[in-house]
């Protein structure tokens, strides 16, 4: 099996994922009790305000019916749906009175500005904290309960506490953002800009950071663990290798489960930034998912969403691919050394 | 490893007792909470954002419900659908992994592809879908009784959870496939449902214990948040009413008792389920110790 | 002559939680230098023990009593007392392991040629030095450059092993110790990992080699003098031909006998074997180890400790069967 052959698997294998959750999706909305897409398809052409009679009701759910290609045999629909999707055409957001498609892919800058850097952030501390914590065990009474306490911590409870501690009591940060401080700095970088992205960014930024520092530090904890037992750190130790030494090829070892881990961890962070954002009302695609379900825009949902899982599928490939580069027990077994 | 054995061990462990001491004040609380207190979960009182006294133990938010006893109700609902989801996904994870790792082939390909699935998408997208368009509780959504609610989430949680479960059990059980005494287990005649149910379940038992208790506190986690984001069970759900403090600028107004005290219970709860079955790991493994 | 390497009543003991094991107990022998001094015993014996208490006490291992005397021009040097950084130093130098689990010996995600790298970098030394000499070391056991440049995955179990011979003699160490070095590996391999480690101590290349393993058949083809091992005791030593064709204690007869002589077929003389288990080491039983199973056992051997008897120069027994005489 080459190289190539690999990639094209695993990318085969992404988009039978993806099509098949977004399939999913689509059923669920598609017989939702109530009709929601349907609701919704009609509120696009409704004017607020106004209150219509039974049959002009009756002539929107028809013409709803007709937009959304009701009407058409469930496969035809189906297909239509896909050809929308492809064309980027998402629907209509009855919240924001916009169309899904652009809004979103303006919403989602600022979401992986916060979720990408807190993603790799945590990662790296959280592997180099978990295999301090695997040599230095005698600190393991006190470390070892800090980190399961901090994976244990919900991502929305510690954005509420250093809200409240970082934002209200001490109010070094913001608690409350605004679409603005993300904006500005990102339109017009500056000193000034810089400060006041800083001063909202943050705490967001610490709570997504320190939820998933503590998983990746007590799972590196125990593969450090592993591997500083094994029979290759014996033979280095006898070659004369320092602890050190040691360490460093145990890490390198250690490392690789959880690179695996890293585009898992994604779709994780980016649940977690959901809940963060609608505590500090980050302007992302996190808190557009909250006003959607709080207003049943049910195109705004889907279409965030899927763009969620498609992010998510994306980071796995990088993964997988950054990983055929790392371990060369993948590589071989490929070339069939 | 004797049970007498893994007890004479656990003995001398502190953290396992610690963990289980507070494993249980929390169940505890949650079972007898509600008679220890006179208001109900939803019942409005007069006042307004009270930090914690000796009337109102946790303090009463600024809806006018009392913290304590919205974090007891809460807390059964919670560990209900936990339960229910960690049951779940214990259930189909084991035989899941039972069966590939023992059949392999098609099987396995097929088990591996939805644990992929499921690995990749997180499972909250779906159940927010399901939740806000099924079990909202709300305009639109079905009519559910709250029993149907809090089945149907446990459920649904659980079915999206034991793509871990089988993983693990599958290698188990591919390793076991292989041993000694299944291979003379089978030569002996023994069908292979017999062989599964006689030579590799009970050798997984203790696997599946700790399995268990991690899923549990996997889906307290996603329950929870989930309650924040609004897929609740249960109108009292623990943190269900979040959202609406935080728009009414509950934070601002320092109201810190309403969403910190039921928070250090969640955390205390997941936290020594965690370290309980690091614990356990322990003693099943006993190298892992330094003495 | 003045030995090499003196073991002192060397006690090593294993603290588990359920006690203390004593896989060492009471260990002395010498090595010369120049010789291949074989060490043979059954499983769980202690031998893999003994080579660690010598080398590298890790805990849960920890040496209790006793010493391990090297002796180098003129000074003496008590391993058992050496701190961290000076064991290191005498570590893969002065001192060799080649160890028994040959297939994950080497790291699999780094090449050979890092490792060597690192060897430069932790010994201090030039790496394109090194690796001149490297290569030296690789011809010698029949390898050649390109092994610098696979990963250990891409070598047969074989090549590893030899591999690892040319990492362990580097430094030309006084003492290489092989424990159980070809009992992963096939049988020709086993037969040239043993003409290797003999052609190593030929060419002087290495000082002395402790050659540890379970398998009499090796032992008698590269060992000078051999000691055999039983539940952390020294039961019998003497040159290799002494104890192959006489052997005294009651242990080392049935090890002996055990061995199917070529040409002999199996209805003309049956395999003897031992009845029952080594003691458990948590708690041996008072007096000689091996009285539970032995066929000569009399009162004396299940009450006392076992003296050390010397029926001749250089040939020592641990068995009271001996003392009358």
């Amino acid at each position: 099996m080459s190289l190539l052959s690999y990639v094209l698997k695993r990318v085969a294998a992404y988009v039978i994922i993806f099509v098949a959750a977004t399939t999913f999706i689509w059923l669920l909305i598609r017989f939702a009790p109530g009709d929601p897409a349907l609701a919704s398809a009609m509120r696009v052409m409704m004017a607020p305000g106004v209150s219509y009679t039974k049959e002009q009701m009756e002539e929107f759910r028809r013409r709803a019916i007709e937009m959304l290609g009701w009407n058409l045999p469930l496969h035809e629909q189906y297909i239509l749906f896909w050809r929308k999707l492809l064309a980027g055409d998402l629907g209509y957001s009855t919240y924001y009175s916009a169309p899904v498609a652009p809004k979103i892919r303006e919403l989602l800058v600022r979401d992986l500005l916060l979720l990408s850097p807190a993603a790799v952030v945590s990662w790296f501390l959280g592997n180099w904290l978990g295999a301090w914590a695997a040599r230095y065990r005698k600190l393991d009474k006190v470390l070892l309960p800090l980190l399961y306490m901090l994976t244990s911590t919900p991502y929305f409870l510690l954005g509420l506490v250093l809200a409240y501690t970082l934002g209200v009591v001490y109010p070094v940060f913001k608690p409350t953002l605004t679409s603005s401080d993300i904006d500005l700095f990102l339109a017009a970088p500056s000193l000034e800009t810089f400060k006041r992205f800083l001063h909202a960014y943050t705490l967001p930024f610490l709570s997504l950071v320190l939820v998933s520092m503590g998983g990746w530090a007590s799972g590196m904890r125990s593969l450090m663990m592993y591997e500083l037992e094994t029979n290759y750190a014996r033979f280095l130790e006898t070659l004369g290798f320092s602890d050190r030494k040691v360490a460093g090829y145990a890490l390198r070892h250690a490392i690789n489960p959880q690179v695996t881990g890293l585009g898992i961890q994604f779709g994780t962070i980016i649940v977690g930034g959901i809940a963060i954002s609608s505590i500090f009302n980050y302007p992302g695609a996190g808190i557009g998912l909250i006003y959607a379900i709080n207003f049943r825009d049910v195109f705004l949902l889907q279409g965030i969403i899927i763009i969620y899982i498609a992010m998510v599928l994306v980071a796995c490939l990088v993964v997988d691919l950054v990983y055929v580069i790392i371990d060369p027990r993948v590589r071989l077994g490929m070339i069939g050394g | 490893m004797s049970t007498r054995r893994v007890f004479a061990l656990l003995r001398k462990k502190v953290s396992f007792w610690a963990c289980l001491a507070v494993l249980l004040s929390v169940l505890l609380l949650s079972g007898v909470g509600p008679w220890l207190t006179p208001y109900k979960p939803m019942q409005v009182l007069p006042v307004r954002a009270q930090p914690p006294s000796p009337e109102h133990p946790f303090g009463v938010d600024n809806l006018g419900y009392d913290v304590f006893s919205a974090t007891v109700y809460g807390l059964r609902v919670s560990l209900t659908v936990g339960l229910i989801a960690a049951i779940v996904a214990t259930f189909i994870g084991v035989t899941a992994g039972v069966l590939a790792g023992y059949y392999g082939g098609l099987i396995d390909y097929v088990m591996d592809g939805l644990a992929m699935f499921l690995l990749t998408i997180p499972s909250a997208f779906i159940l927010i879908m399901i939740g806000a368009f099924y079990a909202a509780g709300g305009e639109g959504g079905v009519a559910m009784s709250e029993f149907e609610r809090i089945l149907l989430l446990g459920v649904a949680v659980g079915a999206l959870s034991w793509h871990w479960t089988a993983r693990a059990v599958r290698s188990q059980v591919a390793a076991l496939k292989v041993s000694d005494y299944v291979y003379v287990s089978r030569l002996s005649g023994n069908s292979s449902l017999k062989v599964i149910i006689k030579d590799i379940l009970p050798n997984i038992g203790s696997y599946v214990v700790l399995v268990f208790v991690i899923q549990l506190a996997n889906a307290l986690g996603t329950v929870v948040t989930l309650e924040f984001l609004g897929i609740k069970a249960s109108e009292w759900s623990l943190f269900a009413r979040v959202m609406q403090w935080l728009q009414m600028g509950a934070l601002i107004a320092g109201v810190w008792w309403a969403w910190l005290l039921p928070g250090v219970v969640v955390v205390a709860l997941i936290t020594s389920l965690y370290l309980l079955v690091y614990s356990l790991e322990e003693v099943f493994n006993p190298r892992l110790v330094r003495w | 002559m003045k030995p090499l390497l003196e073991v002192k009543n060397l006690r090593a003991y294993y603290r588990t939680f359920f006690g203390v094991v004593r896989a060492v107990d009471g260990v002395s022998f010498e090595l010369y230098r120049g010789e291949i001094l074989g060490i043979i015993g059954e499983s769980g014996c202690g031998k893999s023990s003994l080579v660690q208490s010598i080398v590298m006490p890790k805990p849960p291992l920890r040496v209790v009593e006793g010493s391990v005397l090297l002796h180098e021009n003129g000074r003496v040097v008590d391993l058992t007392r050496l701190d961290s950084r000076t064991r290191r130093s005498f570590l893969g130098t002065r001192i060799s392991l080649v160890p028994q689990y040959v297939m994950d010996a080497l790291p699999t995600v780094r090449r050979v040629r890092d490792v060597l790298r690192d060897i430069a970098r932790e010994k201090k030394l030039d790496y394109e030095e090194l690796k001149k000499l490297f290569v030296r070391r690789l011809r010698g056991v029949n390898l050649d450059e390109s092994v610098l440049e696979r990963y250990p995955l891409e070598l047969s179990g074989g090549m590893r092993q030899r591999t690892i011979l040319a990492l362990a003699t580097l430094f030309n160490p006084d003492i290489l110790i092989a424990d159980e070095p070809a009992s992963a590996l096939d049988l020709v391999s086993q037969r040239q990992v043993l003409e290797l480690i003999r052609q190593l101590r030929d060419e002087k290349i290495v000082g002395s080699v402790i050659y540890i393993t379970h398998d009499i058949a090796s032992v008698r083809q590269i060992a000078d003098r051999v000691l055999v091992m039983y539940a952390g005791k020294i039961l019998e030593s003497g040159s290799v031909e002494d104890i192959v064709n006489e052997p005294l204690h009651p242990y080392t007869k049935v090890l002996i006998k055990s061995v199917p002589p070529l040409g002999v077929s199996y209805t003309e003389r049956r395999l003897e074997g031992l009845k029952g288990a080594p003691p458990s080491l948590l708690s041996p039983p008072p007096g000689c180890r091996f009285a539970p199973r032995c066929p000569y056992a009399f009162a004396r051997c299940m009450k006392e400790e076992t003296p050390l008897v010397e029926t001749k120069e250089g040939r020592v027994v641990s068995c009271w069967l001996y003392l009358e005489r």
